[in-house]
């Protein structure tokens, strides 16, 4: 038997900061969750919504009518909430699942990073996607509209803020949703079928037990239908909000971070069994 | 040696029991018992007999249909072949000596039981549930029309969403496209677009089975027995679809290493 | 000259840009082959396209006389284990082979006899009526193995079967190996590891970069091997215990310890350990739990031999 003396050697090199291996995770995370079916959504999105604003903006135009409450359009449609949830699903349900299914998972919390390093850099992919999807469309359309001469500045420059603010809140709740049932499977048919189904249910539920009971906090546990009361109340629209626009927005706001939590406490339970 | 139709046997029971084990089935249990469980929050709101006869029945083309029965169905359909391709597991099949439309119409048969066990108790508990709980009674037809419907939607669904597992590595994207852009939204429009879905032919079914109540009056033209009849053809013939496309198809999964 | 049961002709598959197998074309004959190379060679893409799984874009690939890609009766006569150790996991391990075999076309009764020595066979008797999702990995690879025999088939194909198998299992399944070929089956038998091929078979393809780089006798190219330090490394519940042991014996040149319950074995003479490792665990009682070999000295080899050193 032989003993050979161990030779050392320094290779020392320069690590980067917290902040930039966030963003390397970002920044394949974004480049994962563009799978065709998220950019087909996207796109659906982009071309359905842009267009309701643009030819209610243009009708609203020719009669005089032309109002901040007239951009509502996306709150009104049952097609925004729609592709919202779509995009979720497509960008989402596979954030953590494909991870805890691949096992890789154990690869990224090898390295020196913190859990919340890596469920916030999945959030932040995901919710990019939802956001582009959630804010992009009717931004795009107040933007063409405003560079027609359609729509004046004060009032663009209004309903931009407003298409943010709603999307920003669509973004943080569907992604804590994405994110939380994502953490639950290593399967993302399931999560993603899961993201469909409870949103919808809840809003198909709540709707039929508030019609029936009359109770006035009912329609407060269907997302789409807080979704649509901020839209509504951030507008000013004509048609009157089912729940309180602020008391909606702090639901879907605490709703969102929630369920954000939950799906970080879900990935730090993680047991990858490699067989 | 047992004939084919021992083989199917056997590839229908393990799908089925496949499909409603460990967790899945919790999860899939859970989301039926959501009509149930809204039944029961109207329940005691104690509406009056009518009312809450009518909005539980309301549910089922509203919630019941397009959503619980849509999502149990893609759920358990995509994973027939999708899951098993993506594990692998599909070649303890493949490599054995039988016929691969057995293997396709086996697992079209697991997969439809196992719906089957599931959907139907979420059509009919929400009315048991209403008229226990005061509702006014309904005739023996509506609970009869309502299982048949998810039985054909059934029937009709597993065999596009288990096709769609098997040829597309994006199934779950595109079964919830169908699901719920294509079967919700198309029905809006005017024409005989609505023709073009599934939807169409199940609300067919029970507009022309039953004469009052809320799933009578759907605007269409097309006799129960004609609905039945198209819903059954679309089966066979995507079930037909898969065992074709099964002779030709890769059954690797996509990242398969050298 | 008389066909092979494996014949494989200019067989290419392309992954995208990726190629599988480059113009593979080899004949296996009848009794036990061994197909080795590295990681990565090409070896599962070969048992994929003999098992009907792919199908390939260039070339012909026939079993048995029969071709690979598609169905058919011929495939009763084919048994295959995969190198993945995915299974139905809600299954007992009887029920497994019992539902396969009914699969294939064998009546209850007779299926569930044959699950049953197919089960006992492989050593699994004892856990046959536990559920898949707790087998271990070795318990896996030997019901994978079941399987595969339980038909009793004419060909067998196993990918990797030795891969996580404790030092007294890879005994038993070798033994079990040269069991069937006295009962005239052939196989075809897969791993990056030469020396445990080496114990099965004379008669090997060795395959890199998706090209049969050499077949035939092995002894030329175990030659090459025995230049270069051999690595084997050991989980044990006491690898001190199990290194005082391995430092006794001559071919091992360096012992080290990468992790708990872990060591890495340098030997001269790998063959000369594997056949020594499984009496010395009996005889000591020690706690080995696995056995991996590292396929870093097999890379060498076939870089010599890719490069044209042969």
């Amino acid at each position: 038997m032989t003993i050979s003396a161990p030779r050392y050697g320094s290779t020392s090199s320069e690590r980067l900061g917290r902040t930039r291996r966030v963003l390397a995770i970002v920044r394949r995370e974004l480049r994962r969750r563009a799978g065709w079916g998220t950019v087909a959504a996207v796109v659906l999105a982009f071309v359905s919504v842009a267009a309701v604003v643009i030819v209610d903006a243009e009708f609203a135009s020719l009669t005089g009518t032309l109002r901040l409450t007239t951009l509502e359009a996306p709150f009104e449609s049952p097609i925004w909430p729609l592709l919202l949830l779509l995009v979720a699903t497509s960008a989402g349900a596979g954030a953590l699942a494909e991870d805890t299914g691949n096992r890789s998972i154990v690869l990224y919390l090898s390295r020196p990073i913190h859990l919340i390093d890596y469920v916030g850099a999945k959030a932040i992919a995901c919710g990019t996607w939802i956001l582009i999807a959630a804010a992009g469309p009717p931004l795009t359309a107040v933007l063409i509209l405003t560079l027609l001469g359609v729509v004046p500045t004060s009032i663009a420059v209004s309903a931009a803020l407003g298409y943010l603010a709603v999307g920003l809140l669509a973004t943080i709740f569907l992604t804590g949703v994405a994110l939380s049932l994502s953490s639950l499977t290593s399967r993302p048919l399931y999560a993603g079928v899961g993201i469909f189904g409870v949103v919808l249910s809840l809003f198909i539920g709540a709707a039929a037990v508030a019609a029936i009971t009359g109770n006035l906090y009912v329609p407060y546990a269907s997302p789409v239908t807080l979704l649509r009361s901020v839209g509504l109340g951030v507008f000013g629209g004509p048609s009157t909000p089912e729940t309180d626009p602020a008391t909606s927005a702090a639901v879907l706001a605490i709703a969102g971070a929630v369920l954000g939590a939950f799906a970080a406490w879900r990935a730090s339970r993680v047991e990858v069994v490699s067989e | 040696m047992s004939g084919e139709f021992s083989r199917l046997g056997t590839i229908a029971g393990l799908s089925f029991r496949g499909s409603l084990a460990g967790l899945r089935v919790v999860g899939l249990s859970a989301f039926a018992a959501v009509p149930s469980l809204i039944v029961l929050a109207l329940v005691s709101a104690r509406p009056p007999s009518d009312t809450l006869a009518n909005a539980a029945l309301g549910l089922f083309p509203s919630l019941t249909l397009p959503i619980v029965v849509m999502v149990i169905v893609l759920v358990i359909s995509i994973a027939q072949f999708r899951n098993e391709i993506d594990n692998e597991t599909l070649v303890y099949l493949s490599d054995r000596s039988v016929r691969r439309p057995t293997i396709v119409v086996g697992k079209y048969l697991g997969a439809l039981g196992a719906s089957l066990v599931l959907v139907v108790p979420a059509s009919l508990l929400p009315l048991a549930i209403a008229t226990a709980g005061g509702g006014t009674p309904y005739p023996a037809a509506v609970p009869a029309a309502t299982a048949v419907a998810v039985a054909l939607a059934a029937v009709a669904y597993v065999g596009f969403f288990l096709f769609l597992g098997l040829v597309s590595r994006s199934a779950l994207v595109l079964g919830l496209l169908f699901g719920f852009l294509w079967e919700e939204l198309l029905p809006l429009l005017p024409g005989h677009v609505p023709q073009l879905t599934l939807i169409y032919y199940l609300r067919s079914y029970l507009s022309g089975t039953l004469t009052s109540g809320p799933l009578s009056g759907y605007p269409t033209t097309t006799p129960a027995t004609a609905a039945v009849a198209v819903l059954l053809a679309i089966a066979v013939a995507f079930v037909l679809a898969g065992a074709a496309a099964f002779r030709y198809l890769e059954t690797a999964p996509e990242r398969t290493s050298a | 000259m008389t066909a092979g049961v494996v014949e494989a002709q200019e067989l290419t598959k392309r992954y995208g840009e990726v190629l599988g197998l480059n113009r593979f074309t080899s004949s296996i004959a009848g009794g036990i082959t061994g197909l080795v190379g590295p990681n990565g060679a090409g070896k599962s893409t070969l048992f994929r396209l003999l098992a009907g799984q792919l199908k390939a874009d260039a070339g012909t690939l026939t079993l048995l006389g029969h071709p690979a890609w598609g169905e058919g009766e011929f495939r009763r006569h084919v048994g295959y284990c995969p190198e993945h150790s995915a299974l139905y996991e809600g299954l007992t391990g009887e029920a497994f082979v019992t539902t396969l075999l009914r699969v294939d076309g064998y009546s209850r009764a007779e299926a569930g006899e044959r699950a049953l020595r197919a089960i006992e066979t492989v050593g699994l008797t004892e856990a046959r009526g536990r559920r898949l999702r707790t087998y271990s990995k070795g318990m896996r690879q030997r019901v994978k193995i079941a399987q595969s025999i339980a038909h009793d088939p004419e060909l067998i194909l196993l990918d990797e079967p030795l891969n996580g198998v404790d030092p007294v299992g890879r005994s038993t399944l070798t033994a079990l190996l040269e069991t069937l070929q006295k009962a005239g089956r052939h196989i075809v038998v897969s791993s990056h590891v030469l020396y445990e091929v080496e114990r099965l078979t004379d008669q090997i393809i060795m395959i890199s970069n998706g090209r049969a780089l050499a077949q035939g006798d092995l002894h030329r190219i175990r030659a090459l091997i025995d230049a270069h330090p051999h690595v084997i490394d050991l989980e044990a519940g006491n690898p001190r215990t199990v290194a005082r042991f391995l430092g006794e014996w001559d071919h091992v040149t360096a012992i080290e310890f990468p992790g708990p319950g872990r060591l890495r074995v340098r030997c001269r003479a790998p063959e000369e350990f594997y056949r020594a490792l499984p009496p010395l665990v009996v005889r000591e009682g020690l706690d080995v739990r696995s056995l991996t070999s590292a396929d870093d000295n097999l890379d060498a080899v076939f870089r010599y031999l890719s490069e044209g050193g042969t």
